[in-house]
């Protein structure tokens, strides 16, 4: 990769960060003191800087000639370019849900500051990369990432707006955000989509991974730590939508099993490295 | 009469829904513990918990089968009864993946070799630094010869290993040998045998002699060595090159270390890059002194006197180790994985009960 596609790259990822972090600041003052009008000057920062990040993921899929996921930089920069390109699709099939926006533009921001804290460097890959099992073993946990962070985060919306409505408001109070917000059994229901969505991610995930695994070191699962705990996260989430098709669970009780699930699958993502050596680790540091 | 009342409560605890929710949710946590936990305490248990499992699951995929294949009422249209089937399917996916992943344990042979460049592997038990069979495998001997000819490994702008590969070539006794490249991601199949590449390292060759002219040289002592080094550490992760052996003349321990590119003014081994290889030589013991610890650097092509030991670093080759694994039960876990996708793929896109509820009927 030469050098100044290298420095354009680096400068359409801050970019982005900057539009992100701008799009975080106007999503929380609008949710929080209910400045409705800011929500749309904020959707827009935050499309803003979706583009630029298209940029630089772009150039340097280009350049590297793979998917960008290898080291840490690249890793979670595609992981919140899926976040916030499904918030985005989601705010232009359901405008209702642009707060949603108060959530994830904020974990946007922080994830992608981590990302880009890293090195930049392009790091070869070995040979065992140039799969395509690899592209959709990614993709797909990008995908899982995105729509549990949307799920999780429309489930404790769904229970937030249920508490705001059932406490006595004085009148002249302004509206907040959770007065946008679509009925508390719309969220649910959303939330149950994007998780069920996820738990499908999330399987094809394993399974692509588990294919490769086979190729490249001769055996479909090695109870490595971090393909044990996405299968922990899966069997998790198994277990709620179980709870939800049969025993009817919704509202909270079914927002604190999704949230385990989201928090086992995170650990899987990030917290494992820091406990347990993996064959993972080399693809986040 | 008792008996078949006991048999009716089996079979309806192994068919509710709350039976499989527990057994999931104790195979989630034995999941967890399986990763902290020593096997002798968690083994036994994820066992039971599978075993549980696995008949919950099929009580639980009959029962689901037989109610989507119900005909439909008058309610239920074609579109939404496809909703129907991706819970069986999905049920059915886990238990044929639990069927084939336990059909692959008990079926497979396993096993690590080492090769150095040049040697034949020629598929005898004894030839494996590892082997395991499951109970239901027999041994197949792999008919084809196969000889290592390269390790062709890829480094980094740092010095770093950054992948290996391996050059065989097969010997078949019906074919004309040719040329096969095993790499990551790239593993060798051959007559239902898949060969894989594992690590790869250095074997130098070192001759020893006693230091003393007047010593007299052992039959074994002059005869240069093939030492074949452990890998310690990934690949691309400061990996080191080290072993040990009993030098035959004096008895004594001798520890070896690869330095690829060692820099003598600095004392440094500067990359993992064989750019100027020597070898780092531990000596446990000399003439006088049995407690002493003695090391010293010897380049490529030169000698060392170590406590009263003549080091001579004549050469050295790469080595490569290999996985070879043979099992059944490939074809089923595919079908389960298609499955299982379909499944929750159906789930997902068609929900009979929202769809009803749209309707406003009831099945």
């Amino acid at each position: 990769m030469d050098s100044s596609l290298l420095r354009t790259e680096l400068l359409l990822h801050w970019i982005a960060v900057g539009f992100y972090a701008l799009s975080a600041v106007l999503f929380f003052v609008a949710f929080v003191f209910g400045k409705q009008r800011l929500l749309r000057p904020a959707f827009a920062l935050a499309l803003a800087g979706l583009a630029f990040h298209t940029g630089a993921l772009g150039l340097r899929w280009l350049a590297a000639g793979r998917v960008p996921s290898y080291g840490r930089y690249e890793t979670f920069s595609s992981l919140v370019w899926v976040a916030v390109a499904v918030f985005a699709l989601l705010r232009i099939v359901r405008p209702e849900l642009e707060v949603l926006g108060a959530l994830v533009m904020p974990v946007a921001f922080l994830v992608i500051g981590f990302a880009v804290m890293a090195s930049p460097e392009l790091q070869a890959t070995p040979r065992s990369f140039a799969t395509y099992w690899l592209v959709i073993h990614v993709l797909f946990a990008k995908l899982t990432f995105g729509t549990m962070l949307l799920g999780t985060g429309l489930a404790w919306l769904g229970v937030g707006r249920a508490r705001r409505l059932s406490q006595p408001r004085a009148t002249n109070v302004a509206a907040s955000g959770w007065d946008r917000l679509p009925s508390a059994a719309t969220l649910d229901e959303l939330s149950y989509r994007f998780i069920g969505l996820g738990f499908l991610a999330l399987a094809v995930m394993l399974i692509s991974g588990s294919i490769w695994a086979n190729a490249a070191w001769g055996s479909y699962w090695g109870w490595e730590p971090v393909e044990t705990w996405s299968l922990i996260a899966w069997l998790v989430y198994g277990v709620y939508l179980h709870l939800r098709r049969t025993y009817g669970w919704r509202g909270q009780r079914a927002a604190w099993v999704a949230l385990a699930g989201f928090a086992l699958f995170l650990f899987a993502l990030w917290g494992l490295g820091s406990v347990f050596e993996n064959q993972h680790s080399r693809y986040f540091e | 009469m008792e008996r078949s009342l006991n048999l009716f409560w089996i079979s309806r605890t192994m068919r509710s829904r709350r039976t499989a929710l527990v057994l999931l949710a104790a195979l989630a946590l034995l999941l967890a513990a399986r990763t902290v936990l020593p096997p002798k305490l968690w083994s036994p248990l994820l066992f039971a918990v599978l075993g549980g499992l696995l008949v919950s699951l099929s009580f639980c995929t009959l029962a689901q089968i037989k109610t989507a294949a119900q005909p439909p009422d008058s309610l239920f249209v074609a579109r939404h009864r496809l909703g129907c089937w991706g819970s069986p399917l999905l049920h059915l996916a886990l238990l044929i993946l639990i069927v084939a992943g336990t059909l692959m344990a008990l079926t497979e042979t396993w096993g690590r070799t080492v090769l150095v460049e040049g040697e034949t592997f020629t598929d005898r038990r004894v030839e494996y630094l590892a082997f395991h069979q499951g109970p239901w495998a027999t041994f197949r001997p792999f008919r084809v010869k196969f000889r290592l000819e390269r390790v062709n490994v890829a480094y980094r702008s740092t010095g770093e290993v950054q992948d290996f590969e391996t050059t065989i070539t097969l010997l078949d006794r019906e074919e004309p040998a040719r040329q096969v490249v095993i790499a990551g991601g790239h593993p060798l199949a051959c007559q239902g045998i898949m060969v894989y590449r594992h690590l790869f390292g250095y074997a130098p060759i070192v001759r020893f002699s006693p230091a003393s002219p007047t010593a007299e040289p052992s039959p074994t002592a002059s005869r240069p060595a093939l030492v074949i080094l452990d890998t310690v550490g990934d690949l691309g992760e400061g990996e080191r090159y080290e072993g040990s052996f009993t030098e035959p003349s004096s008895g004594r321990k001798v520890s070896l270390r690869f330095l690829p590119d060692y820099d003598q003014p600095t004392s440094r081994n500067l990359s993992a890059q064989p750019r100027q290889p020597a070898l780092l030589v531990r000596v446990e013991g000399g003439e006088g002194s049995p407690g002493a610890t003695f090391r010293g650097v010897v380049p490529l092509h030169s000698t060392l006197t170590l406590a009263g030991l003549t080091v001579n670093f004549l050469d050295y080759r790469r080595w490569a180790s290999f996985t070879v694994v043979a099992s059944r039960g490939k074809g089923l876990l595919f079908l389960g994985f298609a499955l299982a996708l379909c499944g929750a793929g159906l789930l997902y896109l068609f929900n009979p009960r929202k769809a009803l509820e749209q309707e406003g009927g009831q099945r």
